[in-house]
């Protein structure tokens, strides 16, 4: 992984969920391809909420990208965890996170990876 | 009609052999995306929700255009040369959508609510768990505690493939079927147990047996699958089935005092066969029948599979894929090996030789009875008429190729034993000439003793068709049946 991204959330209920709209997607694919990079998933947190995807995750999500999902709570440092869709959009299976890979929380709620 | 170009964005671009744009002939927006859909179904569903509309997330483009702005929407027509792009956005969050708690109701909420107070399980987990299609292979000894706790756990479909009828000799192991259950089926016996464990259950009995014709099939319509059989056969044909539809396999198998778990699973790691390519010869691995098993060894290691399976649904901790967990119950240890995937697995490694299901009773050498006996010509003879003669003081030797400790539950008198393994090294003590009736509990082993006598050129050799069972059904119902 190269680069992480903060991108703003346009959603309407911030704390709660999340959205990236077509457009900052659009906007993020050119300028990564700018780069010679590639958009290989998106990260978000879940405040006060364990790193695990949600119903809502599974219901958005796409396949291939790796999600990363930082789970806060007030004690402690978030919790990371990786994720990746199912070709049958059923599930999530998680991702082994090397220590290489380990990343430090941010206070944008979405962002890319 | 007119030629247009879908550009595909990178999540979806596996579904369209990596191509980011697909160029086919369409009148309108909508039908292009139909079009997509038929040249590459596995992005139906991804694209499409259950309704036949557009996912929520799925925005489309017409040169440059969101159609959701255009007053015809998908009904937009096209002319050559457009591009047509398919962008996502990005979406979710912490929280469910509202009302979306509803489908567990105030019931379930009690029923479960210890695992509703895990934050790993939680109301989403529940409703995971809910809408999980779980399909177990055998309600034998390992399916017993598997799916007793599946579904008091509450996974939403249960499937169980099994043509068995409950015998006493499961009792001692196989806690789904009681003692009033002998004679009936196990899937009937399964059922009752499971829907009183937890009647929201959704169970799906298959009363087949699982084979290369129906495998696929039948596995196709669940999420993961339960290996609980006991025969080479079937795990090899579970384990293809499982690589060539993509799905978890949840193996466990279980001799005598030692037990195995683990998850095979092709697109994450190895499969059976990354391990075991082939089966042992026939008759070298005695089954649970002949070797027996400890009967708490498979509530252990049945346990394990389920807890590997909630897993695998929950998305949680770190599964048995890529792991082989070995159990001995005597010194009552765990031992885990690494397991790597095979680049010459000839199912899942990189230029796999076998695309379907095979024959998988002649791939473990092993064939019907009825078919192996007349094409071998391993003369018989029934225990009738071995009491017959033996009566009758007729000068034969019976050969009892049992283990030593199968004969404290049952024996002839007439009878010098000679375990199988230690048969080739024993031949030289045998004379050539005299007569031998070959006995074991089923007649199956002995039937290999008998050709290997007649290979090492014995020539009045004679197999006790059906064994000491058929003994015992014939001429001496005291004799203890195991
Ligand atoms: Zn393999």
């Amino acid at each position: 992984m190269h680069a992480a991204i903060p991108l703003a959330n346009e959603g309407a209920e911030r704390t709660r969920r999340y959205l990236i709209g077509p457009a900052a997607v659009l906007q993020l694919e050119r300028r990564a391809e700018e780069l010679g990079l590639k958009v290989v998933g998106y990260y978000h947190s879940h405040p006060d909420a364990p790193a695990v995807p949600s119903e809502a995750d599974r219901e958005h999500a796409w396949p291939w990208y790796v999600y990363l999902i930082a789970g806060t709570s007030k004690r402690g440092a978030p919790q990371w965890s990786a994720w990746r869709l199912t070709g049958d959009r059923r599930r999530f299976r998680r991702l082994a996170i090397g220590a290489g890979d380990r990343l430090e929380g941010g206070s944008c709620t979405t962002s890319v990876s | 009609m007119h030629n247009v170009s879908v550009l595909i964005p990178t999540p979806l671009q596996q579904y369209t052999d990596g191509r980011g744009a697909v160029s086919l002939e369409a009148g309108t927006v909508g039908a292009a995306l139909a079009n997509l859909s038929a040249l590459h179904p596995a992005l139906r569903h991804h694209l499409f929700a259950e309704d036949g509309n557009l996912r929520a997330f799925v925005n489309v483009y017409l040169n440059d255009e969101d159609i959701r702005y255009l007053d015809e929407g998908l009904q937009t027509g096209v002319g050559a040369g457009d591009e047509i792009r398919i962008v996502p956005s990005i979406a979710g969050g912490a929280v469910t959508m509202t009302g979306d708690r509803k489908d567990l109701s105030a019931g379930e909420i009690r029923r479960y609510a210890r695992h509703l107070i895990l934050p790993e399980v939680g109301s989403d987990g529940q409703r995971a768990l809910k809408r999980a299609r779980v399909l177990l292979v055998g309600a034998g000894g390992l399916g017993s505690p598997a799916s007793m706790y599946l579904a008091a756990a509450g996974v939403g479909t249960l499937g169980l493939v099994d043509f068995d009828t409950v015998e006493e000799s499961n009792l001692q192991r196989q806690v789904i079927h009681g003692t009033r259950d002998v004679g009936r089926p196990k899937l009937e016996s399964a059922r009752q147990r499971l829907l009183d464990i937890n009647p929201s259950l959704n169970f799906e009995g298959h009363g087949v047996r699982l084979t290369a014709e129906n495998a696929l099939e039948i596995i196709a319509d669940y999420d993961i699958v339960v290996d609980g059989t006991d025969n080479f056969p079937t795990r090899y044909l579970v384990n293809d089935a499982c690589v060539l539809l993509d799905k978890p396999n949840v193996y466990g198998s279980i001799f005598r005092f030692e037990g195995q778990a683990s998850v095979f699973y092709a697109s994450e790691g190895p499969c059976y066969r990354c391990l075991y390519r082939e089966p042992p010869p026939p008759g070298l691995v005695p089954s649970c029948a002949e070797g027996g098993v400890l009967g708490v060894l498979p509530g252990i290691i049945g346990a394990l599979q389920a807890n590997e399976t909630l897993k695998l649904i929950l998305g949680i901790g770190d599964t048995l894929i890529g792991r082989l967990l070995l159990f001995d119950a005597l010194r009552m240890r765990f031992r885990e090996l690494r397991l790597r995937t095979d680049p010459e697995c000839p199912i899942c490694g990189e230029a796999p030789t076998i695309r379907e299901l095979i024959d998988y009773e002649a791939f473990c050498g092993i064939r019907p009875a009825e078919v192996e006996r007349a094409e071998m010509r391993i003369p018989e003879i029934t225990a009738t008429e071995l009491k017959a003669r033996l009566d009758a003081g007729h000068d034969i030797r019976v050969l009892d190729v049992r283990e030593p400790y199968e004969l404290e539950i049952c024996k002839l008198d007439a009878a010098e034993l000679i375990p199988l393994g230690q048969l080739p090294t024993s031949l030289s003590k045998l004379n050539k000439d005299d007569e031998f009736v070959v006995i074991c509990r089923s007649g199956r082993r002995s039937a290999h003793a008998v050709l290997m006598l007649r290979e090492a050129g014995f020539h009045n050799v004679f197999n006790l068709s059906g064994g000491l069972l058929a003994w015992s059904d014939e001429v001496d119902p005291s004799m203890p049946k195991y």
